[in-house]
This record gives C-alpha cells, structure tokens and sequence, in this order.
C-alpha cells in the first residue's frame, strides 16, 4: 500500500515537472512570438496609412524629424517621396512605388495574420495539453480517495 | 580572565546558523547580485549610447546637411537628407519637447550622463554591499561546517581601572576633561596611599628625566627653535599616539619595581606631570640622576620636543583650538617628595594628556 502510494507520489511529481518545467515556458515563448508578430502587423498597417495619406495629398517632397536616439529629434528633408524603400525581411529592402509597396503591403498583411493565426492555434494547444495534465494529476491524487 | 570557573558560554556555529539556511541565504544573495549586475550592464548601454549621441550632436552642425535613409515608419525608408543641423528637438520630459542648439543639446546630454554615471554609483555601492554580505555567509558557513564554536563572556569591570569610557576618546570637549580630571585626581589620590612605599624610586626617575630633559631643552635653544617649532606643527596630530606609546617605553623601564600595575600608573601619571611643567620650569628642577637606560632617553628626547612644542604652539598661537588651548588646572599630584612646583602648572596643563594616560592603562592590562 505504501509503495503504490510512493509510486503515485514520484507520478504526479514527474507530470508537475513536465508542466512547469516544458510546457509553462512553450507557453511564454509562443505568446512571445506572437505579440512579435503583431508588432510587424502594426508597422505595415502604419506603413499603408502613411502611403495612403501622402498618395492622398500627392505631396512629391516631405520634411519630418529623424530620431537620433534619447528622444533628440533633427529635422529631414526628404526630396523624392514618390520611391520608398521598404523592408521586405531577411534584412532586404525593396525600392517600391507607392502602389508596389501597398501590393506589398497587403500581401505581407496576409501572411502576418496567417501566422497569428498560426500561433494562436498553438498556444490554444498548449494550453489544453497543461490542463489535461493537470487533470490527470487530479485524477491521480483523487482516485484513492473515491 | 585565568580563574578556572565558568564565566561565559559556548555555542557552537552550526547549531545558530543551520548549513541549509547559510546556503539558502548566500544564494539569494547571489541571485540579488546578478540582478543588480543586469541593472549595472543596462545603464552601462545608456551611458554608451549617450557618449555617442553627444559625439554625433556635436558633430552634427559641421556641415550644412547630411545624407541620410530618413525612417518612415518602423518598415520602410526614403533616402533624404537631415537639414537645419544646429537646431534639435529635445525631450526634457513629461512630454515636453524644447528647440536647442547643438551646444545647448550637449549640455543637456551631459547631464542626462552625469545623472546615469550617479546611478551606476550607487549600484556599483550596493553591489559591494551585497558581495561582502555573500563573503560573510560564505564565511559563516564554512565556519559552521568546521565546527568553530562561538565563546561568550560577560565583561566585568575590574574595580581600580573605573575609568568614565568617555575618556577613550582622543579629542573629548572641554566639559568631559574636566570630568576626566576630577575623576583621575580622585583614583589618584587613592593611587597614593597604596604606592607611597615606591615614591622615592619614582622621585628619582623624575629627577633623571627632568635632567635629561634640560639638557635636550639646552640643545634646541643651540640649535634654533624656529625650524623646530615647524616640525612640531606638522606632528602634533598624530601625537596621542606617540605620547602613549612612549608611555609603553616607560612602563617597560619601570616594570621591575614591586607592584607594578599601581606602580605603572603612579609613573606614569608623574610623567605627565614633568612633561607638562617642564618647559615653563625646568630650572627648577634637581638634578640629582645618573645615567639610565637608552629607551628612557629616547623617551625623555620626544618628550621634551613634543613639550616644547606645545609650549611654543601656546604662547604663538592662542586659541588654537579647543584641545590645544584648554587651561584648567591638573592638579592631580600633590606628593611632597616630588621635585617640582605647582604654581605654573595652569597655564601649561595639556588636556590630552588624561586621555593618553587611559590609554596605557588600557594597554597594561
């Protein structure tokens, strides 16, 4: 009796450990790489509204303020507008019109909602496989009890 | 402290400090540590990024436009050129923004440093803090684990040496000399009825000392005080520890008499009396010695610069400060058989001196 009472010990130890130990962090780390994923959705939704308002008051040259870090801001010129360079992944970038990079833009959108798709799939599993632990170890310390 | 009963107790290490509570607590010491390096490292980055936008500000104005790829957005750039190279938009916080020079920028950017090279300070101190915290359990456990026990005592003071411990320190205010000087006279006189016996020994101790002294007096009104009132200057403020040392040479010259604790003191305290009284009236005293030994002379030669130098420091600079210009009277001494006078004792009475002589009854013990 007590021997299986220690093997049922040294069982729900082994399935605590798994949940904390692997699927806690597989957890974290695919929430993480979610919220990345949003990040760039963000960038190249600003990216096509930004286009979209310079195509909307077909301004050809542009003054903004650069960033130069530790928030010192330094005005920019910028003569040509209707060329702009964007970051296609990889470290790539592509000098588009404004209509390439909205074609782009929302090609690259799709494929960044299929992988939040993605991601959300696999935290939903994740997710399951820590509560179907948690109820086998349940199961485990209740059994003897019924 | 060599009675054979019980007096204090004995605990051994482990049993205070448990090996895995010793281990458990440096271990969270060391988990605090590296946060704090963590910390150290990030604002070490804000300080390397800071000394490189000063340098890049500073340099900035140098021309009169820069090409550059101007960011649009996190994903996309245009190629453009920065233009009005002297004027920045700096945020001073809370959302506020100001239009500064490049020079102006600068300044503020290094105060913005100054204020990151502060931070790194005091995380760089409670790291030190946090280390020797984790040298202590390290310590302590290894202490623990070679069986070191700890040995209590209570400390019991021992009747004649009741001395006000306020006299330990080396430069107490006038109010507490006098206390001291009241308090000694009384263990003084007690000192007395006990030692009369040895008194004639000490009358001559003194008169040997008092001798040498007069001839070392001789020797620097020879050679000139000036350059040696310089000299004086520049000691006196390590002189209670000489002073108490050369107390240590006397005590040794001494320790053959008969009772030599009480004896000890009874030198020592007429020591003091010559060495304040001398420079004013060394013509008064007997010369009635013989040769002695060469650490008496020694002693009697620092002596009688260190004297000499007070009373140069006296009659030069009055009020120099409050140990140096204390005036009360010590007039703790009052044998008979001693060859001296009291009448000028006020004025070159040394309130270091009672302090000095605790000390060596500390050390005799």
């Amino acid at each position: 009796m007590a021997e299986s009472s220690e093997l049922r010990r040294q069982k729900v130890q082994k399935f605590e450990d798994f949940v904390e130990g692997r699927l806690k962090p597989d957890l974290v780390n695919a929430i993480a790489q979610r919220d990345k994923v949003f990040e760039q959705q963000k960038i190249f939704s600003d990216l096509k509204r930004n286009i979209q308002v310079l195509e909307k008051s077909g301004a050809t040259s542009l003054r903004t303020r650069v960033n130069l870090g530790s928030e010192v801001y330094v005005q920019a010129d910028v003569p040509d507008t209707r060329r702009v360079f964007v970051d296609i992944g990889l470290g790539f970038h592509v000098e588009f019109t404004w209509s390439e990079a909205l074609d782009f833009i929302s090609v690259r959108e799709a494929r960044l909602t299929r992988q939040v798709e993605e991601y959300t799939h696999l935290i939903a599993n994740i997710k399951a496989q820590i509560k179907l632990v948690l109820e086998g170890i349940r199961e485990l310390l209740q059994l003897p009890t019924e | 402290m060599t009675g054979g009963e019980v007096k204090g107790t004995v605990t051994p290490f482990d049993s205070v400090f448990s090996p895995a509570a010793v281990r458990e607590a440096a271990a969270k010491v060391h988990d605090s540590i590296a946060d704090h390096q963590k910390d150290l490292a990030r604002v070490q980055g804000f300080i390397s990024d800071n000394t490189n936008l000063i340098n890049l500000v500073r340099h900035l104005p140098d021309e009169l436009s820069h090409d550059i790829m101007v960011p649009f957005g996190g994903a996309a750039f245009f190629p453009g050129k920065l233009i009005h190279t002297n004027e920045f938009l700096v945020l001073l916080g809370e959302g506020y923004y100001a239009d500064r020079t490049a020079r102006q920028t600068v300044e503020i950017l290094k105060r913005r440093g100054k204020s990151l090279e502060l931070q790194v300070e005091s995380l760089k101190a409670k790291m030190m803090n946090l280390e020797a915290e984790a040298k202590f359990f390290d310590s302590t456990a290894t202490d623990a684990a070679e069986g070191l026990v700890e040995i209590m005592e209570d400390y019991v003071e021992e009747p004649n040496k009741s001395k006000p411990e306020s006299s330990m320190t080396t430069g107490p205010p006038v109010a507490d000399l006098e206390k001291d000087i009241s308090d000694s006279n009384g263990a003084s006189i007690s000192d007395n009825a006990r030692t009369s016996t040895a008194d004639d020994e000490y009358a001559q101790i003194m008169a040997m000392l008092d001798e040498r002294e007069k001839e070392e007096l001789e020797h620097e009104n020879a050679s000139g005080t000036n350059k040696e009132l310089g000299e004086f200057e520049a000691e006196a403020p390590a002189e209670d520890d000489s002073s108490s040392d050369e107390e240590e040479i006397v005590e040794a010259a001494t320790g053959s008499s008969t009772s030599p604790h009480s004896v000890n003191n009874k030198g020592n305290e007429i020591f003091q009396k010559n060495k304040l009284e001398n420079p004013l009236q060394d013509s008064n005293c007997e010369i009635s010695g013989k040769p002695i030994g060469g650490n008496l002379q020694q002693y009697v030669m620092e002596q009688s610069q260190d004297s000499s130098g007070n009373a140069g420091k006296q009659t030069s600079r009055t009020g120099f400060s409050a140990r140096r210009s204390f005036t009360g009277s010590i007039i703790e001494h009052d044998d008979a058989n001693l060859p001296k006078s009291s009448s000028n004792q006020s004025t070159s009475s040394n309130p270091a001196k009672p302090v000095s002589r605790f000390k060596m009854q500390k050390g005799n013990r």
